[in-house]
């Protein structure tokens, strides 16, 4: 005889990293990962915009996540990556320092995030994923991260 | 009719509407109807990492009502072939310090954005400028 066990249903999350700190954004919102390339500046822009990029025929604005989210700028290297996130009608490129793995979360194995987050981290700080023997992982609402984008100019 | 400008280390595109005359810069301080005339090289009046140029240069002349504005780059083309000009994104466009370029277009698959040049040319007759060129200028 067969049991049944009820699952609760699992969503896929990318794991990037930002200076020593890690981040997961859904992987609904995440369309494609690419390497650093030199983007084209637009005049005028502001740090955290380091300028556009062409991906097969979309031109996509990178936003510098370390900037966006009040962490210090760094330099590239190897790792760096940029995120090709999608929100409704809304395309950017991501600036991570590395983007780590794709990783599944069950809904109740996340927690609320701390209450005393400040600044930016908690606006886009939906939830938190603690890693049995690793650093929590910040789980970011898109939404709010373009939000934020959008006012932190 | 678009125009492809070069400066040393950057291409910006252009509408031929905004401008009235392309040529060589001028060599006066005013032109015949008293205006003054202020030059710029454009490229490090919008990137800072864009050296000046040296040599002959080609203008791009926009007259305003009080004053001429000239743009010196070093080299102009009308392309033969318009591009498709994307606006950029509205959290991009909304916040930029002057809203100098209006759009982003894709050449040899590289995007080069959009300039509203007459925008500039007044906004420098006005005496603004962007962030990196007011401790130079």
């Amino acid at each position: 005889m067969m049991s049944s066990v009820a699952q609760s249903p699992t969503t896929g999350y990318l794991t990037m990293r930002l200076a020593s700190e890690y981040y997961a954004l859904p992987g609904t919102s995440v369309r494609e990962i690419m390497r650093w390339r030199t983007p084209t500046p637009v005049p005028g822009a502001p740090p955290m915009i380091p300028g556009l990029i062409n991906q097969r025929g979309q031109i996509l604005t990178v936003i510098d996540a370390r900037l966006l989210l009040g962490l210090a700028a760094a330099p590239l290297d190897r790792s760096t990556r940029l995120v090709w996130i999608q929100h409704h009608a809304t395309d950017a490129a991501l600036l991570v320092d590395a983007v780590i793995d794709l990783i599944t979360i069950a809904p109740d194995h996340l927690t609320p995030p701390p209450i005393n987050l400040t600044g930016s981290a908690q606006r886009v700080i939906q939830a938190v994923y603690q890693r049995d023997d690793d650093q929590p992982i910040a789980i970011l609402d898109p939404s709010a991260l373009l939000i934020l984008v959008q006012e932190a100019l | 009719m678009i125009l492809l400008i070069e400066t040393i280390t950057r291409r910006y595109l252009g509408r031929q509407s905004d401008i009235d005359t392309i040529g060589w810069p001028s060599t006066v301080d005013r032109d015949e109807r008293g205006r003054a005339i202020l030059r710029y090289q454009l490229g490090p009046l919008l990137d800072p990492t864009d050296p000046p140029a040296s040599g002959r240069l080609h203008a791009l002349t926009i007259g305003l009502r009080r004053r001429v504005v000239e743009l010196l780059a070093v080299r102009i083309d009308l392309l033969a072939d318009a591009p498709t000009i994307t606006p950029l994104a509205p959290f991009l466009a909304a916040r930029l310090r002057l809203p100098w370029v209006t759009g982003v277009a894709l050449l040899d698959e590289q995007p080069v954005v959009v300039l509203d040049l007459r925008r500039l040319a007044a906004d420098l007759a006005l005496g603004l400028r962007l962030n990196h060129t007011e401790e130079a200028l």
